[in-house]
Formats: structure tokens, sequence, C-alpha cells
């Protein structure tokens, strides 16, 4: 039977790639916004983080950002998560503004068993609060990877808020720290 | 002449007399579907403020609350299979009605007392009979039903099915008999121009929208838009198409008879819902994202101010009542 020979690891990109493909509208779309303020200049927050691919110096959860076009709209990133061979996540830029401290993202392919998502899309900011602090805002909007009825618990609407609010904290949180040093 | 349209033709007698009607006292009211609090947001679109919100069923989406609904404005409701019927005086919940699974896309009839709605997964359009409040019968229609809207003049019903890449014309008054026309990719909202001639989709996957020229069935013209173009409206005193980009967070304006993109208008995040008041000569645009109502000048073209909605505004659909 075709679906016994098939490789493993084929199958089991084929199973990853499902939920892109599946873009859902019987489950509702979720949102996670998560901000932060930061004791430092807005400048200072945007340096690090402005460069598309820098996210693996200030993302504790990412090892490795390899990417390709720069901060041009169109530009991608294959991200590896956890550790050096880890799930990986590919992400393309959609949007980006230099002037208002702003970046959009996609994701073009995930990993459901770190982040179990479809269609997703985030902002990452920063504002200049006026006052030499600044507040960083990362925003998402996403549909579960499950796009059909009955997801299982890991790919449910509670999965993937929790993977999304849990990679925003973390992030945030060590923004925080590295610009506060 | 059914009983329902001699009444109307009755009421529009009385209005034009000059007693006292609802639809020439009452303000233009906007019925905003937030999907994140299983709310209506109600609002006075002259004054610009809320003046009321209401539960309704659960992840509220698609919305038919233009005068072509007749008394009262109806709400899906995808997650909880059932539509919710307001009254706009008060404004107030009445009932719900019962409807087939994941109910989206919803239209009223403005010549019979029906509604139409989409269900997702379903291949098809249910016919909801408005004054006995129940699913009388149904469409089947291609895969993934979505956006929905009715002619004028109530001969065409048109159906976007998604993941066919096409819209399917229904004729109401020969028994559902229809065409198909090829779009671009994954249509989602469609809206009619005023005068019959057009029928537009915006198709989310293909970046465009398509023109559909209705005397000879066919798609004219594809034009490229931002980038995930959700749904349309048509400006009939300029001949403009407003078309909400969910991914960019920008409104294209489209010259349709030139079938080129004028500008694109920064309004919130995941622009969705859009809509056009005669009265006020004003675009609406619901922001899922920023939980707001955007207030476009559509002969300046710029953002004239922001209402405040409830969780992920989405209001797809007519969701204006003049």
């Amino acid at each position: 039977m075709l679906r016994r020979s098939l490789p493993r690891r084929v199958a089991l990109a084929l199973f990853c790639m499902l939920p892109l493909v599946a873009v859902a509208h019987g489950p509702s779309r979720q949102k996670v916004t998560k901000d932060i303020v930061v004791k430092a200049p807005a400048a200072k927050v945007w340096g690090l983080i402005s460069d598309f691919c820098s996210i693996s110096k200030w993302h504790p959860g990412v090892v490795k950002c390899e990417g390709t076009g720069g901060n041009e709209v169109g530009a991608k990133r294959v991200l590896t998560v956890g550790k050096e061979g880890g799930p990986q996540i590919a992400e393309e830029l959609q949007l980006y503004d230099a002037a208002k401290m702003t970046y959009k993202y996609r994701i073009t392919k995930t990993d459901v068993s770190v982040l179990p998502v479809a269609t997703y899309s985030a902002f990452l900011s920063v504002a200049d609060n006026g006052d030499g602090t600044s507040t960083v805002s990362w925003k998402g909007g996403f549909y579960r990877s499950w796009g059909k009825n009955n997801p299982p618990p890991e790919q449910n609407d509670e999965a993937a808020v929790k993977a999304v609010t849990g990679t925003y904290e973390a992030g945030l949180a060590n923004i925080k720290k590295l610009a506060e040093q | 002449m059914s009983l329902s349209r001699r009444l109307r033709a009755g009421f529009a007698a009385v209005a034009l007399a000059g007693t006292p009607a609802l639809a020439a006292t009452q303000a233009p009211l906007a019925f905003v579907t937030n999907q994140g609090d299983d709310s209506v947001t109600v609002i006075d679109l002259a004054a610009r403020k809320t003046v009321a919100t209401l539960a309704v069923g659960k992840k509220p989406a698609g919305v038919a609350a233009s005068m072509a609904a007749g008394e009262f404005a109806f709400i899906s409701n995808p997650d909880g299979n059932e539509l919710t019927v307001l009254d706009p005086r008060g404004p107030r919940t009445v009932r719900s009605i019962a409807t087939g699974a994941s109910p989206l896309g919803i239209v009223a009839d403005p010549v019979r007392p029906r509604v139409y709605v989409t269900n997702w997964f379903d291949r098809r359009v249910e016919i909801v009979d408005r004054d006995a409040a129940r699913v009388i019968g149904n469409y089947a229609v291609g895969n993934t039903p979505a956006g929905l809207a009715v002619s004028r003049d109530g001969t065409l019903l048109a159906v976007a099915n998604r993941d066919d890449d096409t819209v399917q014309l229904i004729e109401l008054a020969q028994g559902g008999k229809g065409s198909v026309i090829g779009v671009g990719r994954r249509p989602f909202g469609i809206t009619f121009s005023q005068d019959g001639r057009w029928l537009f989709s915006a198709n989310v996957r293909s970046d465009d929208v398509s023109i559909v020229d209705l005397a000879s069935r066919r798609e004219t013209a594809r034009v490229k838009v931002g980038d995930a173009p959700y749904a349309s409206i048509y400006d009939a005193k300029r001949g403009r198409l407003f078309v909400t980009n969910q991914q960019d967070s920008t409104v294209s304006v489209i010259d349709v008879a030139a079938a080129r993109e004028l500008t694109r208008i920064p309004v919130g995040d995941y622009p969705e819902g859009i809509d056009y008041s005669a009265r006020l000569d004003r675009v609406y645009v619901a922001s899922w994202f920023d939980n707001a109502l955007f207030v476009i000048d559509p002969a300046g073209l710029t953002v004239e101010g922001r209402i405040p909605c409830g969780d992920g505004s989405r209001a797809f659909g007519e969701f204006i009542r003049e």
C-alpha cells in the first residue's frame, strides 16, 4: 500500500503541512497580546530586535536563526527551537517600518510539537513612553493547528494560545533583561 | 403580492406621508459582531457612540442588519449552530434560530421574508423564513461556502464557494437554478453593485478582487489589492470599491470602471467586515485585532475616527441599518 511505503519523514512532513493547508474558519481565530515596560530608551530596545533574524540573540527559546533577505518585506528566517537539531519554524517578513519601530511576520511552516498554530501572523513593536522608558508589544493572530472539529488536546484553541503566550512572555522578559543591563 | 410585501409597501407610504417612522427617525445603526466575547456592539453612527452591547450566541461572525432584513437584524453564531435575532428598536435580543453546522455568511432577501446562511462544512446555503423563524430548506452549493450577497432587486443570490475558487449565482425566482463562475483563489466576502451590473469577490489567497459582469456572467477583471483581502463594499456615488486587506492592515480603493487600485488607506489590524452608509456617506471597517470600527471618508479617502467595539470585532456582512 502506498501509505505504508511512505518513508516516515515524508509522512511527518505531510502531517506538519496539513494545518497550514486547512486554513480554518470553523475554528475561530485567536489572539494574544503581551506588553512589557522596559527601563531603557526605545531606540536602544529597537536596536536589540530590529533585525528580523536577531531573534536567536534575544529569545531564550530560539537557539539558531538562519535568514535571507535582511529586513526587506518577503525576507525569510528559519528558527531552531530548544536545542541544536530541535524543531524548526519557518517565517516570513510581511511588513517592516523602522520609523514606527514595528514589523509583522507570518509563519510559513510550523512544527506543531512546539507551536500548534495555523495561519499565524504577529507584530513586534516598540513604543517610546516619553519618560526614558519604552513598551515592547508582541501581538499575534492565529488559528489552532487542527482545522477540523474535535481537536486533540495538544492541538486545540487552548494549546495554541498557551504556546503563543509562553513564547511571547519568555521573549519579552529577556528583551527587558538585555535592554536594562 | 405577499402579505409582508404589502405591509412593507404600506409602511413606506406611511413614512413618506410624514408620520414618524423608525427608518426616518433613527440614526443609522451598526451591528458589529464581536467574536471574542460573544456579543454585538450596537453603534449610533451619526453620534459615533455605542448605544448597547448585546449578548448573542457563540463566536458571532456574520450579520444581516440592512433594511432588507425587515424589522429585525440577524447574527450568525458559527460555534453555536444558531442565529440570534435582534430588534433594532430597543435594541435587544429577541430569539435564536437553530441552523445546520457552522453558520457563517448571512444575508437578507430584500423581496422575500427570508435570510440565507452558509453552512461552512456542509456545502449548502440554508433558507430561513424570517416570519416563521426557522430553516425551511436549502440550496446545494460548492465547497466551504463563505460570503453571501443578494442583488438589490432580489433576483440573484450569490455564494462564494471558497475552496472551489468560484462564485455561484442562484436564480431565486427560478427554483434555485444557477450558474458557477470561476474567480481568484479562495473567494471570501462578496458584494453586488447596487445597479446589479457587477458582483465583486475578495480573494484571500490570490490577493486580488474579481469583478464579475452580471450581463455576461463572466469575470471581466481581476485587480491586485493588499495582503489577504477579506470583503468589499461598492460606493455607487463614486464608482469605487473599498476592500479590507486583513494581513496588511489597509483598505484598498479600486476604480471599478478602470479596474485598477487607486490607493491603500491604513486602518487597524486585521480589517474585516466593511459596509457603507449612504445617509452619512461614510465607509465603516471593523478591525478584528484592535476591537474597533474605523470611519473612512470616501471622498477624502482618510480615516476620520474609530469607535471602540468588543473583543474580536468582525462584522462580516451588511452590518449597517440605514
